[in-house]
């Protein structure tokens, strides 16, 4: 039987910032779904089935918040399912929506969810229960000195220096200053990054995301639907994704091909979904790349895992403008991960923000002529690598 | 009428009784009572994996023989956390993954035995390949806070 | 795009604690075994599709640690939390895409968690009704209250449920609780939530439900005899309000719309007569009660009569061989252990309490306060 494609006709995101004192989840579920509906041109009742991403309910204070928010999402009678990959959550999210499609079991499924990460007073109190209770919990692990300790491996292995980790922040704020919906959107220079306070070496305050609260939604249709209503439908053209091994001990030692300073198991998953794609030279066919990058240097092994250029190459490369939004091929044009990061949706925003490229319709951050971009999204101890092309056509 | 917006406040607290397993409970065992720390062979990576487990994950096997490795070994890497994080110790301390001689993995633990007052230098000890010991407390528990790392 | 899928092989485990080993490695071994019965490797199944309860795990994001257990090192895993069977309707529709051949679906549920209620009580919003007290218990009292007003239904009516899967639950060597229980011992037992009595609701055990999926040419590449399998005919599933009040409460209408989407996908238009085997998940008594009506098997408010002149006296569809949940409940799997059971109808391997001649099973699992989430299940032989 033929093969059913998939579009993007609609995305919705609110102003992401610290708190929101007049909104629950609940409200900001709804807001980001209504914008996605009007981007969309479709009602309420159109839509036939949900995917609520939410990663650790705990953030948010309030268990399997996906039920709370059938309002929000119109769920009501409808067909609803709840994602959880931790931090690729979002982009999982999407592709659960893609199969709904795809399947051939629904032709309009949205994606819609919030976070508030900002309003959680013990984030990192909530992210060491991530860790299994009966190696990793009692020592200190944090997402942020987990990836302390890439950086320090991927320093060993490529030279990276605080430096260049510093450059990818510039960049970041410089694109982020164009993207109404940023929370960082203050431009730095490098000078200011480096003298932030340290968080964990060579992490410092400058060097790591927001802890950010707001919503983002995301219409998807089936290929009779889209042509109908949508005038430059976005289509999904390959998903792809891949596991690590949970213990972050495993990917050490000398020679390792899951070495904790790269991620192998993103390169694996990019390498399916450009299979999937058809996609055979990442450099010369894409155009934007929505990396997920929570620090500063997973950027770099980001790029690198996109086979966007060899293991390491990326530092000089950066620090050339290539990645810039105006350069060979913009790298997180809207101002990424590192800029905003509401959890629970901030894999769905890199999906939204290579969609609405493609579409031309993304504002003061557009990259020019852009036709093909790519998504990624990580989750768990930098364990679980979503990915997507997507493209003006399929 | 400004009607004033309000918060909620709420705290979770929920108690669970998490089963360690046999595998588990051998390391710790070995931990307290003597000072020795255990891997478990996979026979199909070819790797002994420590902390220890019941199977390896990379190839879906079970592990085999137990083996008792050195109680000391390399960085792999290390960091210093110098912000404070409810629930966490007091910063300045010290986070490193070693791998012990015999092993094929490297475990996590707390790094003391550091000046940490300047940071440059300090991470110049913790560099990756440095070599590094393990210390046992005197009042054992069974659980990885019973040792930490210092350096050679 | 795949045609048809269906469940291939099936493994289910209950226990009540286990102090051998780690979550992790109770679902590594249940895999092991699966695959084993199955003469497959890991290296076969080409996608992984699980859902665990973070806190029902105790972990934060379960999926982590877990994921090595279930094969996912090297794989494409994806979790959905909000219900124990949405694994196997992900599965399905990742299958049925053509993206994949097979899946691996599995979900869990141990009770390492103190104090279970304290959990559910955390699904409620801290606005409205958290300080309420409202968990699952709770919930479903309020929606029985409410039922009876409505409709009214005799207390020796929702006895019955529970003497006739208690009863059914002593055929089979997999069930938790295996002693029978009389109307007078269920009608004297102490109220826990009023209308619900002790007897009325199931115990807590541990379980695991783990189920490999394939697509009709995987499952010709496997050699699989056609008819030794469970052909997924059709899935329904729906969500209902979050706020209480009399119309979702008296009725099971996201089990009503999931069910009317199986049914049109599997084209049944007569259940009764179309369906040889029911495993409705029943939380509490009235709950299966209710589902009657729901599915469409009576007309609302007339559970009762069903109960007696179809399956007490006429003993048609059979509903619940199994003993259902009110025999073996592990919490956040109990839903797909009523697939697990339906599955085993079709394939002819249920065991000790196999019914002769399944052609169609059905299957339903819930989630959410009194049933906020439904989904519908129809399987068989071709």
């Amino acid at each position: 039987m033929k093969k059913r494609n998939v579009a993007i006709i609609g995305i919705g995101q609110t102003n992401f910032c610290s708190k929101r004192d007049d909104a629950s989840i609940y409200d900001i579920v709804k807001e980001a779904t209504d914008i996605a509906l009007r981007d969309a041109g479709i009602t309420r009742e159109e839509i036939e089935a949900i995917v609520f991403p939410l990663a650790p309910d705990s953030l948010a204070g309030v268990l399997n918040s996906e039920r709370w928010c059938v309002d929000s999402t119109s769920a009501r009678n409808k067909r609803l399912i709840r994602i959880n990959t931790g931090g690729s959550t979002g982009l999982s999210a999407v592709q659960v929506a893609y199969y709904h499609i795809a399947s051939g079991m629904n032709n309009i499924v949205l994606v819609a969810g919030a976070d508030k990460v900002g309003e959680s007073g013990d984030v990192q109190i909530i992210m060491n229960k991530i860790w299994d209770p009966i190696y990793e919990r009692k020592l200190p692990l944090t997402t942020i000195n987990m990836l302390a300790l890439s950086a320090i491996r991927y320093m060993h292995k490529y030279g990276m220096t605080e430096t260049d980790m510093a450059k990818v922040v510039v960049k970041a704020r410089n694109h982020a200053s164009r993207n109404p919906h940023a929370h960082l959107r203050k431009k730095v220079t490098i000078d200011e990054v480096l003298k932030s306070r340290i968080l964990s070496w060579p992490i410092k305050l400058f060097d790591s995301c927001p802890s950010s609260s707001g919503g983002a939604a995301m219409i998807l249709a089936s290929e009779d639907v889209a042509k109908k209503i949508c005038i430059r439908p976005a289509w999904i053209r390959g998903i792809g994704q891949s596991t690590e091994t949970y213990y972050l001990g495993d990917r050490m030692g000398t020679n390792a091909l899951n070495d904790h300073a790269d991620a192998y198991a993103l390169s694996e998953s990019f390498k399916r979904a450009y299979k999937m794609a058809g996609i055979v030279n990442p450099v010369k066919e894409v155009d934007v790349a929505e990396l997920y990058n929570p620090f500063s240097n997973t950027e770099y092994h980001a790029i690198d895992a996109a086979g966007l250029c060899e293991r390491g190459e990326s530092i000089k490369l950066l620090g050339d403008g290539y990645f810039d939004i105006d350069g060979e091929v913009a790298v997180n044009p809207s101002g990424g991960t590192l800029c905003t990061n509401p959890i629970a949706v901030t894999g769905l925003i890199r999906a939204g923000e290579a969609a609405l490229q493609v579409m031309h319709k993304a504002g003061d951050r557009q990259v020019k002529g852009a036709k093909v971009a790519i998504a990624s999204a990580n989750g768990g101890d930098h364990q679980f690598f979503a990915t997507a092309v997507i493209g003006q056509d399929y | 009428m400004a009607i004033e917006l309000q918060k909620i406040t709420e705290k979770w607290d929920l108690t669970y009784n998490h089963a360690v397993g046999e595998t588990a409970s051998r390391y710790f065992y070995e931990i307290k009572e003597n000072k020795q720390i255990f891997g478990k062979y996979c026979p199909s990576c070819k790797k002994v994996i420590v902390p220890p487990r019941s199977f390896c994950d990379s190839c879906f096997t079970d592990t085999t023989e137990w083996v008792k490795v050195a109680n000391e070994g390399v960085i792999e890497c290390a960091t210093i956390i110098c912000s404070p994080f409810k629930t966490l110790p007091d910063p300045p301390y010290a986070l490193s993954y070693v791998k012990l001689d015999g092993a094929d993995t490297a475990m996590g633990g707390y790094v003391k035995g550091i000046d940490l007052t300047n940071i440059d230098n300090a991470m110049n000890i913790l560099k990756i390949g440095n070599r590094i010991k393990v210390i046992f407390k005197d009042d054992r528990q069974g659980n990885v806070l019973d040792y930490w790392f210092e350096p050679v | 795009m795949n045609t048809r899928v269906a469940i291939t092989q099936v493994r289910r485990e209950i226990f009540v604690e286990d102090n051998k080993r780690s979550l992790e490695e109770r679902i590594y071994i249940t895999i092991k075994k699966l695959l084993k019965d199955s003469n497959r490797t890991i290296q076969d199944i080409d996608c992984i599709s699980i859902s665990s309860n973070d806190q029902v795990d105790g972990r934060a994001i379960s999926i982590m640690a877990s994921s090595g257990s279930v094969g996912g090192v090297g794989r494409d895993i994806i979790d959905a939390p909000s219900s124990g069977d949405h694994s196997l309707i992900m599965g399905y529709m990742r299958v049925l895409s053509g993206l994949y051949e097979s899946s691996l679906i599995v979900t869990w549920s141990m009770n390492e968690v103190d104090d279970l209620k304290a959990v559910q009580n955390l699904t409620a919003d801290p606005i409205y009704q958290r300080k309420l007290g409202i968990h699952d218990i709770a919930a479903y009292a309020l929606q029985a209250s409410t039922y009876n007003d409505y409709y009214g239904i005799s207390q020796e009516a929702v006895a019955q449920i529970v003497v006739k899967n208690r009863a059914y639950a002593c055929n089979n060597s997999f069930a938790h609780l295996k002693k029978q229980v009389t109307t007078d011992e269920i009608l004297s037992s102490e109220y826990i939530s009023w209308p619900l009595r002790k007897l009325m609701l199931p115990e807590i055990s541990s379980g695991i439900v783990a189920m490999i999926i394939a697509s009709e040419n995987k499952i010709e590449e496997w050699g699989l005899d056609k008819e030794s399998v469970a052909w997924i005919k059709g899935i329904g599933w729906a969500s209902d309000s979050y706020w209480f009040d009399k119309n979702n409460l008296k009725d099971l209408n996201s089990l009503k719309s999931a069910s009317a989407q199986a049914y049109r996908q599997a084209n049944i238009k007569n259940p009764i007569k179309e369906i040889n085997v029911a495993e409705i998940h029943d939380p509490t008594a009235y709950y299966e009660l209710m589902s009657y009506e729901a599915l469409g098997l009576c007309e609302a408010g007339k559970a009762s009569i069903f109960l007696h002149e179809e399956l007490l006296q006429r003993d048609t569809i059979k509903i619940n061989p199994s003993g259902g949940a009110l025999s073996t409940n592990p919490y956040f799997a109990t839903g797909m252990m009523r697939v697990a059971e339906a599955a085993l109808q079709v394939i002819g391997k249920t065991g000790d309490h196999q019914i002769s001649n399944v052609q169609t099973s059905l299957a339903t699992a819930t989630s959410g306060f009194a049933g906020q989430n439904n989904s519908v299940f129809i399987l068989s032989r071709d």
